[in-house]
């Protein structure tokens, strides 16, 4: 077998069960975050425990910098990244004689881009995936390596999509580190470039509900993208910003001619509200300003049948 | 059409590659096609050496450029080949008995399993097992080796997820050629006497033993044993055919008295090639030569487009000596019908009931995702 030697960089809990399966197998050569995750630094640190590996902040600004030194004082051999904030410079990821690959959080090439697991289940799609592919001067784009799909439930949250992820990001990682350190190359696959689609970062409106547009299970698809994320998707009742944590559809009730948006009824554990083509959704959990609530806090804040929520305005 | 196979080795069943190999040319030798087609060969020895089985797969797929590649091996290994399968972009068919199954079942593209179904029909009879209203508490039996692979995990499962218990797991770890004894299992029979149900998991050579150490027990008679398939194969029953004192209770997924057309072709043109019996390694390479010859026979199809021959075998129903054959879309297994075999206490007659159809309890099995760590050997079920 050959000495492999890994930096990882990361800047998420998506890469925490690749950096413990690296830790683990003894190969895993340090961890570089970008300096404003300061909780993932905190983690990481304590998750690596006594195995002195060492975790290095980074900015934009010394990134390069640092991570070439890092690199070369070292011996890192094989370079991982696993989300993060910063695009490396083509001197850089040749640098590690066994290549640096990026552990994508989705099926390329159709979802290239910074947050491909919000946009997967937005999109409502029925299959997640994993993918290991060569890094290049492009976004997403190198020769794909490994790609595994997962099944997407309708109920995965952002949180449980990732966490999903994760682990089979941890699975492909120990397949490739192996079929190196066997002394393998291994092969790749160009991407097919009339597929590709490239998601850019989420402005503020993807989170909002549009009643006026949006059927129920866009709503409730939405919903769970923005949940942890975002705090929920985002939706005003009486000028106050609410956002909607879980919701489930009503699949029994009778069609309603109401204005989409409008609540059908409340009690202590349901806020039924009437969305698109006479459908409706209910809402189970809920954020605001003063925490995180279920109907029973609306109901006594005063919310009855008959108000209507308005899409937020940007 | 060029064709890579990599074919096992076993010392305990030593004819596993040769018989494989040998359905899989009876069957093409039927037709035409069987001109249309040349073997590049490579033996992965066991199946669980890393190394070896990336090498061979890499020669055949990368330097031998096949057009579809045929691996008699375990799920657990077939991890690593998976880059190598994607960057060919050629169909794969994964042949192994099924005493393992994927972490994650969802279809992965190129990818097509034939399997003996041993984990799943494991599941089925867990399931039973769990049913019955008398017994609910159980003895898990099982070899070192045979505990390795995952038909024991899908039992067990079953079985409480059903409410069963299970009271004792009893792991045997003599090897073949010592005398096989089961001293601590009936130690604990003895002493647990609410404990009627055995889940029972052995390969046919150490389960002709168990039974018969279990005859010899004096109270044989109030156990009910659910078995693995590998524990209703002919060569586990050969010794005990003036049957048994307690209920025998499993499924196989095929048996040479089956009846219909299909399995009389193919035991009759092998044995009219080979002189002998068809073994279950022949029926895996006779349903891999049914496969080749679906791909062969779609009209216009590119064999080394992956996703067009998937397609094409979806559309495709065959008629296997197991019954119907069909690939299921969600897994890319095939599925086919299974026999339910069970004995009465103190009757020396195994019934068999033909053509069950499982797909529902497949559907239930197959949406299962395993969680947590999994342990076991790296080797080919029933290679070592």
């Amino acid at each position: 077998m050959e000495k492999i030697k890994t930096l990882l960089l990361c800047c998420s809990r998506f890469a925490f069960p690749a950096m413990q399966q690296l830790a683990y197998t003894g190969i895993l050569g340090g961890v570089i975050i970008p300096e404003q995750h300061t909780k993932l630094i905190e983690e990481t640190k304590e998750s690596l425990g006594v195995s002195n590996i060492p975790v290095v902040t980074v900015n934009k600004k010394n990134f390069e910098e640092i991570a070439t030194r890092f690199i070369a004082d070292n011996n890192i051999n094989l370079g991982l990244v696993v989300t993060f904030n910063f695009t490396l410079p083509s001197t850089l990821f040749a640098k590690p004689t066994k290549g640096f690959y990026n552990v994508h959080p989705g099926p390329l090439p159709q979802y290239r881009g910074s947050d491909p697991i919000f946009h997967q289940i937005k999109n409502r799609e029925k299959y997640s995936a994993v993918t290991i592919h060569q890094l290049d001067e492009g976004l997403d784009s190198g020769a794909i390596i490994l790609q595994e799909k997962i099944g997407l439930l309708q109920t995965d949250t952002y949180g449980l999509l990732e966490v999903k992820l994760a682990r089979l990001a941890q699975k492909l990682v120990e397949t490739l580190t192996k079929i190196i350190a066997m002394g393998f190359n291994p092969p790749s696959r160009p991407q097919e470039e009339s597929k590709a689609i490239c998601y850019p970062k989420q402005e503020a409106k993807e989170f909002t509900i549009d009643w006026n547009k949006m059927k129920a299970d866009a709503i409730i698809a939405l919903t769970n993208a923005c949940n942890p994320y975002n705090n929920g998707a985002a939706t005003l009742l009486n000028q106050k910003l609410i956002r909607f944590l879980h919701i489930e559809k009503t699949e029994s009730a009778a069609p309603h001619q109401m204005q989409p948006g409008t609540i059908l009824f409340i009690d202590a554990d349901n806020l039924e509200i009437a969305t698109l083509a006479g459908e409706h959704i209910n809402v189970k959990f809920l954020y605001t300003e003063e925490g995180y609530l279920t109907p029973a806090s609306l109901l006594a804040l005063g919310v009855t049948k008959g108000l209507c929520f308005k899409p937020t305005v940007f | 059409m060029t064709i890579g196979l990599l074919f096992p080795r076993s010392d305990v069943y030593p004819l596993i590659g040769a018989e494989f190999l040998e359905g899989i040319k009876t069957q093409l030798a039927l037709t035409e096609n069987a001109n249309k087609i040349n073997f590049i060969s490579e033996s992965i020895g066991f199946g669980g050496v890393e190394k070896e089985v990336y090498g061979k797969t890499e020669k055949l797929l990368m330097m031998d450029n096949v057009d579809l590649l045929i691996a008699f091996m375990d799920e657990k290994i077939l991890e690593l080949i998976k880059p190598l399968i994607l960057a060919a972009n050629r169909i794969c068919i994964i042949v192994n008995t099924g005493a393992n199954y994927p972490i994650n079942w969802v279809a992965q593209p190129n990818i097509i399993h034939l399997t003996l179904q041993h984990s799943f029909l494991c599941a089925v009879i867990g399931s039973t097992a769990a049913q019955g209203q008398k017994h609910k508490e159980a003895a898990v039996c099982s070899s070192f080796y045979d505990c390795g692979y995952m038909h024991l995990l899908s039992m067990v499962n079953e079985f409480v997820n059903g409410s069963g218990v299970i009271k004792h797991n009893y792991i045997n770890k003599q090897t073949l050629k010592e005398e096989l004894v089961f001293p601590e299992l009936f130690q604990f029979l003895n002493d647990n006497k609410s404990v009627k149900t055995l889940l029972s998991i052995y390969d046919s050579k150490i389960a002709s033993a168990f039974y018969k150490q279990l005859k010899d027990w004096s109270q044989a008679g109030t156990l009910e044993v659910y078995v693995s398939p590998m524990m209703l194969e002919e060569k586990a029953l050969l010794s005990h055919q003036d049957g048994f004192p307690f209920s025998v209770a499993g499924y196989v997924p095929w048996h040479s008295s089956a009846p219909g057309n299909a399995n009389t072709t193919f035991i009759s043109t092998y044995q009219k090639n080979y002189q002998k019996v068809p073994s279950m390694f022949s029926l895996l390479g006779w349903e891999t030569g049914l496969i080749l010859q679906a791909i062969i026979d779609t009209k216009d199809v590119n064999y080394r487009n992956a996703e067009e021959v998937i397609v094409g075998l979806l559309s495709k129903k065959i008629a296997s000596p197991r019954g119907e054959m069909i690939l299921d879309e969600e897994t890319l297994y095939y599925l086919t019908p299974a026999i339910r075999c069970f004995s009465t206490p103190g009757s020396n007659e195994l019934k068999r009931e033909y053509g069950i159809d499982l797909k529902s309890e497949w559907e239930e099995f197959s949406a299962k995702n395993i969680e947590g760590n999994i342990a076991g050997w790296t080797n080919t079920y029933l290679c070592y």
